[in-house]
């Protein structure tokens, strides 16, 4: 049996496998909208941890960070584990208040909270374009990370053409189900692929390490690293002392920022099971990235990866285990970035359906989930062909780091807006604009650091023009008394002295049953006040 | 133990957690520590210092955050409903 034939067809059984769960667990063809955004709050901590991990971490783990930044620069690679569980930790504390108001006032969106918060639907609106526009560039390239997985599979026999076509075919039939099924489809299958990915990953880096003298990549090559690969930039080099600072401070405020990765928490059931969630994240990114980490500098030594570092996981696993484990490796990859990518895609369908349309044009129920569906569609139609048309474009990773500076823009309303009472509308709308805007220009010019201000990058110098901007234009305009009170009553609803106070308290059954229900019908009213501004 | 939580306001909650998470986030973002760790090639179970260093900060973050998860279940605030913070409030807005 060739080696295109192995590999190909382990990747063809998994992907059988992820359509059968999602056949299996389709409870309805015609979700409520509720259900279809977000997976109709009733996920548990498990379901929420995995999922969490799904739309943070694409592929691209296995090739551009393990090889083309563990291999080539050793250590610096850490910053990735670094920022990816400082910004679980932040997913933790926003657990509480997220959530509570998230179920009372029936929110759908991480654009939807905003507006809720600053009362602006503008606040919401560009929220979501910014969200929106920055994740077309992650779909693009993660539909053509997928066709170099395709080269690989076909040892390198299948045109660029033949695997991109292949990527955008594998990836149009999964979002067939995605599209029937909503936040259940990609919360069913991360479990799948999740496990598959980082457990199955950090498995196989593990017995590769422990193998010794067998495997290429032995524990022992720790003990025998270059000095250069246990420098972080910054000491020595070319780069600044600020730029590990900037790479890790971005991805921790970056993290919830993510509108797929915010999502998550409207998914829970509780802000126990988010809580709980955010766990199981943690404790999986710190076992899968840690051992990864790790057995990147193991690889760094082995001789002959250097020159294509974006390969080294396929090569060091044809060392090891032949054919049947480079078919392994990239099952993984095809795991990890379909659950990516189709969680990217869930949250622009849901965004464009609730976010804009229902603004301009509010919608019942069904009608949200045809909208979402249709959008979805769209959306992924139009990153099928850009990643077609826009193959071989070298400013698309540039447009791609664009996008993340973007993203993080809305870190200032994001988490002003749920740890602090300052600030309005007119301050979150100018910061997030001057924000995007510096951060555009500059990054025209410094796509990576920026020498005179010690290595910081764009995104950031616009995140402090945005802080700035937000803090005086919100001083300026001020809240009015009525706008005070609202804002105050949001805080207190979920104060968490609050909470430990009513929690001291033992109310009776039949009270507290008609506090529930009344309860129940005040979230349903203001749900459809909201609907209706 | 869990009485000792129990009787904690949350300032003095606040404070005991904000030390490790205070740590860990001066040994990931603040520039003179981790240049203080670059380049350690001193071996620790067969492994550079700088590496450790590196490992330390994710396995603290999540070993405080399961105990701080912990305690709030034991303080009773993960599970309340709307409904009972609702009535507090209201009952504030009515003293106020």
């Amino acid at each position: 049996m060739s080696s295109m034939t192995i590999i190909l067809g382990m990747m063809a059984v998994f992907y059988a496998c992820v359509i059968y769960v999602l056949y299996r667990t389709m409870q309805t063809d015609k979700p409520s909208f509720d259900e279809y955004a977000v997976g109709g709050r009733r996920y548990g901590a498990v379901f929420i941890g995995m999922s969490y991990v799904q739309s943070f971490w694409p592929g691209v783990i296995f090739t551009g960070f393990l090889g083309g930044i563990g291999v080539r620069f050793g250590v610096m690679i850490f910053y990735a584990l670094a920022y990816s569980v400082l910004g679980l930790v932040m997913m933790y504390f926003m657990a509480n208040r997220a959530w509570r108001w998230g179920q009372r006032y029936d929110l759908r969106s991480q654009p939807d909270l905003l507006q809720l918060r600053f009362n602006s639907p503008w606040v919401k609106i560009v929220a979501s374009c910014i969200g929106l526009i920055a994740i077309m560039p992650w779909v693009i390239l993660g539909i053509q990370s997928l066709s170099v997985l395709f080269q690989v599979a076909s040892d390198f026999k299948w045109s660029i053409t033949a695997s991109l076509v292949a990527g955008i075919l594998i990836i149009l039939v999964r979002q067939y189900w995605t599209v029937r099924m909503g936040m259940r489809g990609l919360i069913m299958t991360d479990m799948l692929q999740g496990s598959v990915a980082y457990i199955g990953g950090a498995a196989i880096a593990v017995i590769m390490m422990a193998a010794g003298n067998s495997s290429p990549a032995p524990y022992r090559n720790l003990a025998h690293l270059p000095a250069a690969l246990l420098h972080v930039p910054g000491d020595g080099g070319s780069y600044g002392s600020f730029y590990m600072f900037a790479l890790i401070v971005m991805g921790v405020i970056g993290a919830m920022c993510w509108p797929m990765s915010f999502q998550r928490i409207y998914t829970a059931k509780g802000v126990r099971s988010v809580k709980k969630g955010t766990l199981w994240a943690l404790t999986l990114m710190t076992g899968f990235l840690a051992v990864i980490c790790v057995f990147a500098l193991a690889v760094a030594v082995v001789p002959g990866l250097k020159d294509n570092p974006q390969f080294a996981w396929f090569n060091v696993l044809d060392m090891f285990g032949g054919p049947w484990l480079v078919g392994l490796g990239c099952v993984m990859i095809l795991a990890a970035s379909m659950g990516h990518v189709d969680g990217s895609i869930q949250v622009c369908g849901t965004q464009i359906a609730n976010d804009l349309v229902n603004h301009w044009r509010p919608l019942k129920d069904r009608q949200l989930t045809v909208v979402a569906k249709v959008a979805m569609v769209a959306y992924m139609l139009i990153a099928s062909v850009l990643s077609y048309v826009l193959f071989d474009v070298p400013r698309l990773q540039l447009l791609a780091q664009m996008s993340y500076y973007w993203v993080i823009q809305l870190a200032v309303p994001l988490y002003f807006g749920l740890f602090s009472r300052y600030g309005n509308k007119q301050g979150v709308l100018a910061g997030m604009l001057s924000g995007s805007i510096v951060a555009t220009l500059l990054t025209l010019k410094w796509d990576d650091a920026i020498p005179a201000l010690g290595g910081l990058t764009a995104g950031l110098v616009g995140l402090a023009v945005n802080l700035v901007v937000f803090a005086v234009v919100s001083l300026i305009t001020g809240q009015s008394a009525e706008e005070k009170a609202r804002v105050n009553k949001l805080f207190d609803q979920t104060s968490r002295k609050n909470v430990r106070t009513a929690r001291t308290r033992q109310p009776a059954p039949v009270t507290a049953a008609v506090s529930v229900a009344a309860s129940s019908n005040e979230a349903t009213a203001a749900a459809n006040s909201r609907i209706g501004q | 133990m869990k009485e000792w939580f129990r009787k904690l306001s949350l300032p003095q909650l606040t404070a005991v957690f904000a030390v490790p998470y205070v740590i860990v986030c001066l040994m990931a973002l603040f520039p003179p520590l981790y240049l203080w760790a670059s380049g350690g090639t001193s071996l620790f179970l067969g492994m550079p210092a700088t590496m450790w260093y590196w490992l330390v900060i994710p396995v603290v973050c999540t070993v405080v955050t399961w105990i701080l998860f912990l305690v709030e279940g034991v303080r009773g605030e993960l599970d309340l409903e709307l409904a009972d913070l609702d009535e507090l409030a209201n009952e504030q807005g009515a003293s106020e």
